[in-house]
């Protein structure tokens, strides 16, 4: 599906495998080069959800009315700003992952889609199915405001799409998986061993609030930053 | 994302004729690789599973939404989580049909399934999903009388952002049929189809946004006539096409 081209990009940043054990290079096939605005799309799609994260309002678990009552607004936006970046998380992962060989590659990239469907899925559901409970239990009269309460407690503890349900999990592990694997298969072309590490460590995006969920995304960014800066510029071909 | 592969495939549906640019005759446009059977299969079968799914949706006039489902959960949720999966598998098929086919709508049709994809499957998610669990968590609060139950859940199902005409549903619905007209442009200007296809693909499109039926399950399937229309004219066009002559050395 995604075959390995060598197209040149005269803008490009070029990643090539960096020597491997020993200063012998892996022998693979070269990869097509992130052009500019690729690696653009890379670092910033990271850092701009782990911006938006940051006005993720603290939810106390047993008191989830209690706690967004005040800050409903702000969580239904970091909620459906967050619908649109897991798409884009899913497609700079891809990017990532699309042209490198291998069995770890391969199983990163089939990862990627239960990540984008499932936890896509529960995340709309936990942010802006949440936040629109919350809405309508702040128009309510007070007196119906602990039935409501109640109602939208239940939710978060339900089996399907609950904060540890079913779809919650597969999304979290597809993630999980997709970012190891895709470690795995850059240390397999000899990237610099902190890429690898780095990627490995944004797993942690799946606990997606603050501090956790921006420092996750965080070490993706630098992950892909290093990839570009650590990798030598293209030999001039020989005349 | 799909870059023509010239591979050839002993288990095709022979689709290896060369299709000319109706917008200008002089070009000939890539090749587009022909189906495999499973390839086949999943073009059809997908539409398929998810129309015979559809067919269970349950229905109700949107007015009453907690009686209309109270009753119903099962069979609500089930339909919709299949309907999770559903949608991106028909985003593939999109794609699917539209390898290797080069041009402007062609384009245009794969960008309009990634709008398709996220808000509907969002909008999907929180009016299908969200109502049924709902309705199922609120029918197990004895505190929550009658007339809450059936406020919020009325309230939660006509929100801005996940009501019958709202901003998730708005989009998503936008994305699939602007994706299935220009699919359907794309593979009558530069894949050879007949005019029937884009005419079906884009009726198809606009019946699956209104996803229960009758209207998602004749969408449905009149995109698996579409395939089949397509697949066709490329088998006859694949027998009738000359023999290609090697280029000049």
């Amino acid at each position: 599906m995604n075959t390995p081209t060598t197209r040149r990009a005269p803008d490009s940043v070029r990643v090539r495998p960096a020597a491997g054990n020993g200063g012998v290079p892996a022998p693979i096939a070269p990869r097509r080069a992130f052009s500019l605005a690729e690696l653009a799309f890379l670092i910033c799609a990271p850092l701009a959800w782990a911006v938006l994260l940051w006005f993720h309002p603290s939810v106390a678990p047993d008191d989830v009315y209690g706690s967004l009552r005040d800050q409903v607004v702000t969580y239904q936006i970091v909620h459906a700003g967050t619908l649109v970046f897991i798409g884009l998380m899913g497609l700079a992962l891809n990017m990532l992952v699309r042209d490198l060989p291998g069995k770890a590659a391969r199983i990163s990239r089939l990862a990627i889609g239960p990540f984008v469907l499932f936890y896509g899925a529960w995340e709309t559901v936990i942010g802006l199915a949440t936040g629109a409970l919350v809405q309508h239990a702040n128009d309510a009269p007070a007196v119906e405001r602990p039935a409501l309460s109640d109602a939208i407690q239940s939710l978060q503890g339900n089996v399907i799409v609950g904060e540890f349900s079913v779809v919650a999990v597969i999304g979290a592990l597809a993630w999980i998986v997709a970012v190891i694997a895709a470690a795995v298969a850059y240390r397999r072309v000899g990237a610099p061993i902190l890429v690898p590490i780095l990627l490995g460590l944004s797993l942690v995006v799946v606990s997606h609030p603050p501090p956790i969920g921006p420092v996750g995304l965080a070490f993706f960014a630098c992950a892909v930053a290093l990839l570009a800066l650590r990798t030598p510029a293209p030999a001039a071909a020989p005349a | 994302m799909n870059k023509p592969i010239a591979q050839s495939e002993p288990a095709t549906v022979s689709t290896e004729g060369v299709a000319a640019d109706r917008g200008n005759p002089s070009r000939v446009t890539a090749q587009s690789r022909g189906f495999s059977p499973p390839e086949l299969a999943f073009l059809i079968g997908v539409p398929l599973l998810w129309a015979v799914l559809l067919l269970f949706h349950p229905g109700g006039e949107g007015t009453e939404i907690y009686l209309d489902a109270q009753d119903k959960v099962t069979p609500f949720l089930v339909v919709h989580i299949g309907m999770m999966i559903f949608i991106p598998l028909m985003a593939v098929a999109v794609l699917l049909l539209l390898r290797g086919v080069e041009g402007t709508a062609a384009r245009v049709s794969r960008i309009a399934l990634v709008p398709f994809v996220v808000f509907y499957s969002a909008w999907e998610v929180l009016q299908g999903i969200g109502v049924g669990i709902l309705v199922n968590e609120l029918k197990g609060l004895p505190q929550a009388d009658q007339a809450l139950r059936e406020d919020l859940v009325q309230d939660f199902a006509e929100h801005v952002l996940i009501g019958p005409f709202g901003v998730f549903v708005s989009i998503g619905s936008i994305g699939l049929i602007v994706a299935a007209i220009a699919a359907g442009v794309a593979l009558y200007r530069h894949a050879g189809a007949p005019v029937s296809v884009p005419v079906l693909l884009g009726i198809s499109g606009m019946l699956i946004t209104v996803h229960p039926p009758p209207y998602g399950p004749t969408g449905l399937g009149l995109f698996i006539v579409a395939v089949v229309l397509f697949t066709r004219s490329r088998s006859h066009a694949g027998e009738i096409a000359p023999p290609r002559q090697p280029s000049p050395a």
